[in-house]
């Protein structure tokens, strides 16, 4: 068998296209995800009990149940209700809600690990919760936490991949289209895999331009 | 530091590209023989792909062995050729690396011989026929009668990826919104659900699916878009099986056996009859 790189290249602004959908449904369910698990490790944090009950239950509901069965929920059965989403809903609240519980529990942790002096210091300056939030916890979090979020945004930005099956064009589902009609399963999805390696290293990219803009952090710092 | 996040980068850019190399230089070196009719009659064994997700071509049936259409074909292969069938599941996505990687010797599914398929995989003379059709969903905010009413851009046409309607729709319906969903219950779940009205498909496929829905009215227009001939797949350049295959079809098609077996899993004849033509 012989590898015909030639028949596909037509393919490549296709999934180009693509994959710039996926990068663009990864950093809008990253961005929300990230500022439910901010919400999320605050009202653990800082919360009554009761509140404090209700955000692990949330979490440990969506980390403990798959994203795919989720999102199926969300565009299967939501219409049972009278409630229909378009693929591209279904996919970026699903994939929202579920990073949301996984960046709850990271940042939790970035919580826990800020230094108590810090926090006395901010208070004694007369923070709000909102400012020792924002300008105390937020960066350190960022900071100290840089490889975990990386590696959940990554995550993300590959996991788009299952979009395909509820009907959102993105790179795999277009490279699914291409391999039917081409049968040219070993080029097609090699093609692929290159162009989700160039896409992890343009998510990363993003969010260490995000880390710096917001935070001033520097990764690897 | 940028510098420091530049290098990284590109560190990890050359790791990427080390490894989809490896992965390109590894599929490359995949034997190219296919394994020709004496292996077969060698192992004694006729390896099937049969994808038993499209009944009634391919199903489970109450033992959960694969069974259908598909499955009566190559077992009556295997009988001609005095070998064994050994049925093997594959999906859409994967059958034909199955078939290239020599894990089977035959697929089957509803293959519908396109010229660019053709370059990639050999046929077998037809071994049947399917028709493409519209089904439509009673009741829908536009009235869909015939098949040039797809062609609006408040048409939803719902389509199972990678099938033979989707070109036809390219062509001819090029207005209408299209989802493309993975499989057969997921799109009629997505008519019943009010997401589209209407898809255009090959009547051999969805007829069985389409009595499982409830809720809604669905009817096939009387319009036969296209016929497309399917034949059995076998690796590129492997004329020997090829060639025997096709004489074992011509045989099955003059015995009746094909509509025997069409008819006893479709309930009904070939919409379009394969002629019986000793050329080939």
């Amino acid at each position: 068998m012989q590898l015909q790189f030639g028949q596909v290249l037509a393919y490549v602004p296709d999934f180009l296209a693509g994959a710039c959908l996926a990068l663009a449904i990864a950093f809008v369910a990253f961005v929300i995800g990230l500022t439910i698990g901010l919400l999320g490790a605050s009202l653990h944090q800082f919360g009554p009990r009761p509140v404090r009950l209700a955000v692990r239950a949330y979490v440990s509901f969506f980390t403990n149940t798959p994203q795919l069965v989720q999102i199926f929920f969300l565009f299967f059965a939501l219409p049972e209700f009278g409630v229909t989403l378009s693929p591209v809903q279904a996919v970026l609240i699903g994939m929202s809600v579920n990073a949301g519980a996984y960046l709850t529990e990271i940042q939790r942790a970035g919580f826990q690990s800020v230094r108590q002096a810090e926090i006395d210091a901010a208070v004694t300056l007369g923070f709000s919760r909102v400012q020792l939030v924002w300008h105390v916890i937020a960066p350190h979090v960022v900071k100290a936490l840089y490889p975990a979020l990386s590696n959940q945004y990554i995550i993300m930005t590959l996991g788009t991949s299952m979009a395909a099956i509820f009907g959102v064009e993105e790179l795999t589902g277009r490279a699914l289209n291409a391999n039917a009609i081409s049968f040219r399963s070993i080029e097609i999805f090699s093609l692929a895999a290159l162009i989700y390696i160039g896409m992890t290293i343009v998510a990363s990219g993003i969010l260490f331009g995000l880390g710096r803009w917001l935070f001033r952090i520097r990764a690897g710092a | 530091m940028t510098t420091r996040l530049t290098n990284s980068l590109s560190r990890r850019a050359a790791l990427a590209l080390a490894t989809g190399g490896a992965a390109l230089s590894l599929a490359g070196v995949v034997p190219a023989a296919g394994k020709p009719l004496d292996q077969v009659l060698q192992a004694k064994r006729l390896r099937v792909g049969i994808n038993p997700t499209l009944p009634p071509f391919g199903l489970f049936n109450e033992k959960n062995e694969i069974d259908g259409f598909d499955a009566d074909i190559a077992r009556e292969i295997a009988r001609l050729f005095k070998v064994e069938p050994e049925i093997v599941q594959v999906g859409s996505p994967d059958r034909i690396p199955f078939l290239q990687s020599d894990r089977i010797d035959i697929v089957l599914g509803a293959i519908t011989r396109t010229v660019e398929r053709a370059l990639v995989i050999d046929y077998t003379i037809p071994l049947h026929t399917q028709s493409m059709v519209v089904l439509a969903k009673e009741g829908s905010a536009v009235p869909i009668n015939k098949p040039s009413d797809l062609n609006n851009k408040e048409v939803r046409l719902v389509q199972v990826r990678g099938t033979v309607g989707l070109p036809w729709i390219q062509a001819n319906a090029s207005q209408a919104q299209v989802t493309l969903l993975d499989n057969y219950p997921d799109t009629f779940r997505a008519l019943a659900q009010g997401r589209a009205d209407a898809m255009v498909d090959v009547f051999e496929s969805i007829v069985i699916p389409m009595r499982a829905v409830q809720g809604v009215k669905l009817r096939v227009l009387d319009d036969v878009l296209a016929s497309t001939w399917v034949g059995i797949g076998v690796q590129k350049g492997n004329h020997s099986l090829r060639d025997a295959l096709n004489v074992a079809l011509f045989e099955m098609h003059r015995s009746g056996f094909v509509n025997k077996a069409w008819e006893a899993r479709f309930g009904s004849p070939m919409r379009t009859q394969v002629p019986v033509n000793p050329m080939f």
